[in-house]
């Protein structure tokens, strides 16, 4: 695995501004905001398959977009190789859209209903200009249908996405993803909608065509999923990453109190293994302008003192396995 | 004793399209305090089958056929009227899939629990609020809480809220359709926790509706595996685990990724195809077509009946796992 | 592979569109309205091609506000009488022609009647029958001729008018005392001089100097009651042969003279119009219905097809701009929609109309440029809400740009809208159009149903129920169609009213 990082994310922010009814916005001086990405940095490898997981609102889907500028962020930074994509200008970034592809978590609404699967597939290739005639495209799509394993590729390519199984849409959606070439893609939970019986299958042709693209970024709310899934995996929280490292490394050595409240509930398909409660307390907390601390502080068992006052950093504490929590940092 | 035996349902669905069997000649049973999960994939009819419980199907859709005993009586037969009084809600409760919509958003939580006590039993308005803050108190939600609206509940508060409903009238049995399903892990973890808790505390036999065999396997003592409109297997959940004997059975467990496993794993285990259209099912095994053990007899009707393995083990397969034939 | 590949997307089309139609027929409104506007369109196209008679220029094709010929068989309408043309053709065009009349004289050889190539130009043309009189051959001083038809009224009642003709030329009177006359001759054998002239000196071509029309004052004052008699009434009192003629009386003849006397005479006619006409009766000036009725659907189906798309065009336009750019663009194109939606709708187009003109297209126009709003701002919104749509953001994910996506995605997604509102828009157009037509802003010279009704109140004719129930009703059942048409749309194509 090289490791010259294909996207490098510094500080990035993205707070939604909270519009109050009428007379509150009036009442109050203080601006609202979510703070659904606040202050994250990393570096995703070539080839490198990375994981984000996290609870629902944690931002994880912000996180995503942000990083193909589907969604301008409110500061920070984003590098494709060593341009930065933020400083583009629009028609620079469309320039860029091949090279960044984006799998959609619902294929029930990411994929247009009056469009033909032929047409949907081999959108990207004709709004990038990358075809030249309809032969061209016909054999380009049949090619990567015959890759998703939908064969023959004749017999899907003039249906209707409502014509498809669950499982042959979100592979109409890999595809279309795949079908340029891109060098990272951001896979937004693309599993999620799909019964656990037909995932794999999609899991396994995302990891058998990585031939075609770099990497991935693979939002998941399933650690069990991601476990296999990524080589790396970052745990977020309330719009910030708790802690990052290799796959084997969070499951087997979690440090953050949070990624082993979480391991704790990820459920076990063995009747044997139920375990006892979660070390957890209380409810996420709001993500409209959270305390400067640590966001986990009210929910955390070990919390001490200087979690209420310091948001911690995520510091490395050895092998490029990265926490941020006060109390194991080292 | 058994809390509910259902023999030889059969529940469809009258479509502009034709006739869906949705369910198709359905064994089920329930023994007192124990909990029993019911398992398959989107479409399978197991949210039919529980509904048809209650009684609470669809307009479109009735018990065509088959036997329904509660503790005993025959409530296949009852009128409506008296199954409402009598049955729905006071003696089987459910909690449904989707708790934001189940609550009414204009009411506060505690009145609508103090609403569902009112319609089966004649106890005063202050009485019927302390039980509502009983209930909830039971359900670890702070009892003042009460008196907030729905949307001031976080998921899995209202998924708690919906729990204190549905043992508003302390029922013997209550069907839990995906109870959490769309809800956090850690959120379902606790949620699990307490249906547990709550199972051994009042004596509740359950029965777990979801797709999710984890949360089955987390939950249960027995488990119903469903394949288009059937039961296929049946049995103690830990055998079922450990050795399941049909091949549907063992791919849904085996394609359910774990956390605990030592390895990163390089391949994702799946069933190849998609569920059969309930319109028009396959002949023979419903599951042939997916099944990577199937041979010309599994093709040929009559669909495999349930055949017994053990004691609390039975399968609907010509060709089960494990066996040389 | 592309060819056999084009097959399929063509085959799939075809399927589409027989999934469609498989849908449409199921639905009863639906196919009630289609089959009516099916009738309607079959109308206005072949309608206009029975009828002869011009909807507006066509005037006295039967007696004036007439009931229909088959309203004799209703109850209380048996003294009805149709129309009655006796002379057949009145353009002596050719010599042939003249058989069709009786001519007699009092000197055979003094007379010659020939078919003459001259004719009155301004009449039915060339031909016409020259009476030539040979003065040398005449031995009294006095001669007549008669030029007569017979024909028989077979009605008890009445007629409700009738008419002459007559264009004549003299030449060579110089000398003689010439008399012409009209008469009509009743069963009993009264004679009735409609007309008469004493012809001193050549003429240029000429014509009685009044009508000779039972409606004529003239006439009239020809019997007792004066203005008030009704000469079609009193002529017309049973049944038998009616004769009508005209007369040349020669006078003081000067045998001396080599002069040939040329008396020249075309057009002679008369025609009967009945108390009843056609398949729907006439109007105030004894025009066509049917023929305005057939007419006016042409004009109405043209008038709502063309305006409903116009609006319907610009409101989607409008409403995908403002939808898809939001922002200023969004906040200015749906103010002033908003504006123009506060304004009263028929006010104002009749103070455009008026300014602008009473013509077809400006009535289109101003209908068309008034009644796009409440559609663009229904795209609108439906363009916001698939703006959020994910298949759009995989759409901008992939590279897209707005006008791909906008023609690619947001349009598809809304012709279903454009279809349903298409539908609706029509009637109302239809009734914008009658609307206008009827507080008499409508275009003057093509037959609308509007104007139609307009006519009917203008002359108080509501109770005239042959002539005001067919506009009424078709601008009824036109509108009604193409809602039924548009309620079945829009079961069909939304997705949330269709059926499971």
């Amino acid at each position: 695995m090289s490791q010259t990082p294909i996207i490098r994310v510094r500080n990035l922010r993205k707070l939604f501004p909270i519009r109050g009814g009428g007379l509150s916005s009036f009442l109050t001086k203080e601006e609202l905001f979510v703070h659904a990405v606040d202050d994250v940095s990393f570096d995703i490898n070539t080839d490198e398959v990375l994981g984000l997981v996290g609870e629902s609102g944690c931002g994880k889907t912000t996180l995503g977009r942000l990083l193909i500028r589907l969604l301008e962020p409110t500061s920070g930074e984003v590098y494709y190789r060593d341009t930065n994509i933020l400083s583009l200008s629009q028609s620079e970034m469309r320039e860029l859209r091949p090279k960044m592809q984006i799998i959609f978590q619902d294929p029930y609404e990411s994929l247009n209903p009056r469009m033909t699967v032929l047409d949907l597939v081999a959108e990207p290739l004709e709004v990038n200009d990358l075809i030249e005639n309809d032969a061209e495209k016909e054999e380009k799509v049949a090619e990567i249908l015959e890759q998703m394993r939908l064969t023959p590729p004749e017999e899907f390519m003039f249906r209707y996405p409502h014509e498809l199984s669950g499982g042959q849409r979100q592979r109409i959606a890999v595809a279309r993803a795949l079908i340029i070439h891109p060098d990272f893609v951001v896979a937004d939970e693309p599993v999620s909608m799909l019964d656990t019986s037909t995932r794999g299958e999609i899991l396994n042709l995302m990891i058998e065509l990585k031939a075609l693209t770099r990497s991935y970024l693979f939002i998941t709310h399933e650690l069990a999923v991601a476990r296999h899934f990524c080589d790396r995996i970052a745990i977020m929280y309330l719009g910030r990453i708790m802690e990052m490292g290799t796959s084997d490394e969070i499951v087997k050595n979690p440090s953050h109190p949070y990624t082993r409240a979480l391991l704790e509930a990820t459920p076990v398909p063995n009747p044997k293994s139920r375990k006892e409660k979660v070390n957890i307390k209380g409810e996420v907390i709001s993500p409209i302008n959270p305390p400067r601390r640590c966001r986990f502080y009210t929910r955390c068992l070990m919390a001490e003192e200087i979690c209420s006052r310091l948001e911690p950093e995520l510091v490395d504490i050895g092998g490029g396995h990265m926490v941020a929590c006060h109390l194991n940092q080292g | 004793m058994n809390v509910l035996e259902a023999s030889d349902l059969k529940v469809y669905y009258h479509t502009a399209k034709g006739v869906v069997r949705a369910v198709d000649g359905v064994d089920f049973i329930v023994e007192e305090g124990t909990s029993v999960g019911l398992a398959g994939e989107s479409g399978c009819g197991k949210t039919t089958l529980g509904l048809s419980f209650l009684k609470l199907l669809p307009e479109n859709g009735a018990i065509e056929s088959g036997s329904l005993v509660f503790e005993g009586d025959d409530i296949y037969s009852l009128d409506e009227k008296t199954f409402r009084e009598n049955i729905r809600w006071s003696q089987i409760a459910m909690i449904f899939q989707g708790a934001m919509n189940a609550l009414n958003p204009v009411f506060k939580v505690e009145d609508q629990i103090s609403e569902a006590i009112k319609l089966h039993s004649n106890k005063k308005k202050k009485e019927r609020l302390q039980m509502a803050r009983d209930l909830l108190k039971k359900v670890d939600i702070d009892p003042t809480m009460g008196r907030h609206y729905p949307h001031e509940f976080s998921g899995g508060m209202r998924q708690r809220a919906m729990i204190a409903m549905a043992l508003a009238c302390d029922p013997k049995l209550i069907i839990a359709d995906e109870p959490t399903t769309a809800l956090d892990v850690i959120v379902q973890k606790q949620l699990m926790d307490l249906l547990r808790r709550l199972k051994a505390e009042m004596n509740l036999s359950l029965i777990v509706i979801s797709h999710d065999i984890s949360v089955l396997a987390e939950l249960c003592d027995y488990l119903n595996i469903m394949y288009a409109g059937r039961i296929v297997e049946w049995g103690e959940i830990e055998e079922i685990f450990e050795n399941p004997r049909h091949h549907y059975t063992h791919g849904l467990i085996s394609t359910f990724p774990t956390v605990e496993d030592e390895e990163k794993k390089s391949r994702f285990e799946f069933i190849p195809g998609a569920p059969p259209n309930l319109l028009d099912p396959p002949l023979g095994c419903r599951f042939h077509p997916r099944c990577p053990a199937a041979t010309e007899i599994c093709m040929q009707e009559p669909t495999p009946e349930m055949r017994r393995i053990s004691e609390k083990h039975y399968v609907a397969c010509h060709h089960p796992r494990g066996d040389l034939d | 592979m592309t060819i056999s590949t084009r097959r399929k997307r063509f085959n799939r089309l075809i399927k589409r569109a027989k999934g469609f139609w498989g849908d449409y027929k199921q639905n009863k409104k639906g196919l009630f309205g289609l089959g009516l506007l099916f009738f309607f369109v079959l109308f206005a196209l072949f309608g206009p091609m029975l009828s002869d008679n011009h909807p507006v220029m066509d005037w006295d094709v039967g007696g004036r506000r007439v009931p229909p010929a088959w309203f004799k068989y209703l109850p209380g309408f048996q003294y009805l009488v149709p129309n009655l043309d006796p002379i057949d053709d009145v353009g002596f065009g050719d010599s042939d022609e003249l058989s069709a009349w009786d001519i007699e004289t009092n000197f055979e050889d003094s007379f010659t009647v020939t078919h003459s190539t001259e004719g009155y130009e301004r009449g039915s043309g060339p031909g016409s029958i020259l009476i030539s009189l040979d003065s040398e051959a005449i031995e009294p001083s006095a001669a007549n001729i008669k030029i007569s038809k017979t024909f028989s009224w077979d009605y008890s009642n009445p007629p409700k008018r009738f008419r002459t003709n007559l264009n004549f030329k003299a030449e060579g009177v110089e000398g003689t005392s010439l008399n012409i006359r009209l008469v009509l001759v009743d069963a009993k054998r009264v004679e009735y001089v409609l007309w008469q002239r004493d012809i001193i000196s050549d003429t240029i071509w000429s014509y009685p100097e009044y009508k000779v029309d039972s409606y004529s004052i003239k006439v009239k004052m020809i019997f007792p009651d004066g203005v008030f008699a009704d000469p079609a009434h009193i002529i017309f009192n049973g049944t038998g042969e009616y004769e009508f003629y005209f007369m040349a009386s020669f006078d003081n003849i000067d045998t001396e003279s080599t002069v040939t006397t040329h008396l020249y005479v075309d057009d002679l006619n008369i025609e009967l119009r009945g108390t009843s006409y056609g398949l729907l009766g006439t109007d105030q000036w004894g025009r066509d219905v049917y023929s305005q009725l057939a007419h006016g659907a042409k004009t109405s189906l043209f008038v709502g097809l063309l305006t409903a798309f116009i609006s319907v065009s610009i409101g989607l336009i409008v409403g995908l701009f403002a939808g898809f750019s939001g922002g200023l663009v969004d906040e200015v194109s749906m103010r002033f929609a908003d504006m123009l939606l506060v304004i009263p709708f028929l006010p104002l187009l009749l103070i455009l109309i008026a300014i602008l003109g009473q013509s077809v297209l400006n009535i289109i126009l101003v209908i068309s440029l008034l009644g796009w709003m409440g559609f663009s701002r229904v795209v609108r919104s439906q363009v916001l809400s698939l703006k959020e749509r994910t298949f759009i953001e995989a759409a901008r994910a992939a590279g897209g740009s707005t006008i791909h996506i906008t023609i690619k995605h947001i349009l598809p997604n809304v012709m279903g809208l454009v279809y349903v509102s298409l539908a609706t828009n029509v009637p109302a157009a239809i009734t914008a159009e009658a609307s206008l037509s009827f507080l008499g802003l409508g275009d003057p010279s093509i037959m609308s149903w509007g104007q139609m009704l307009h006519d009917i109140v203008y002359y108080s004719a509501i109770k005239e129920l042959y002539w005001v129930i067919p506009p009424g009703l078709c601008i009824a059942l036109l509108a009604v169609s193409f809602v039924m048409m548009g309620f079945s749309l829009d079961e069909i194509l939304n997705p949330r009213l269709r059926r499971r």
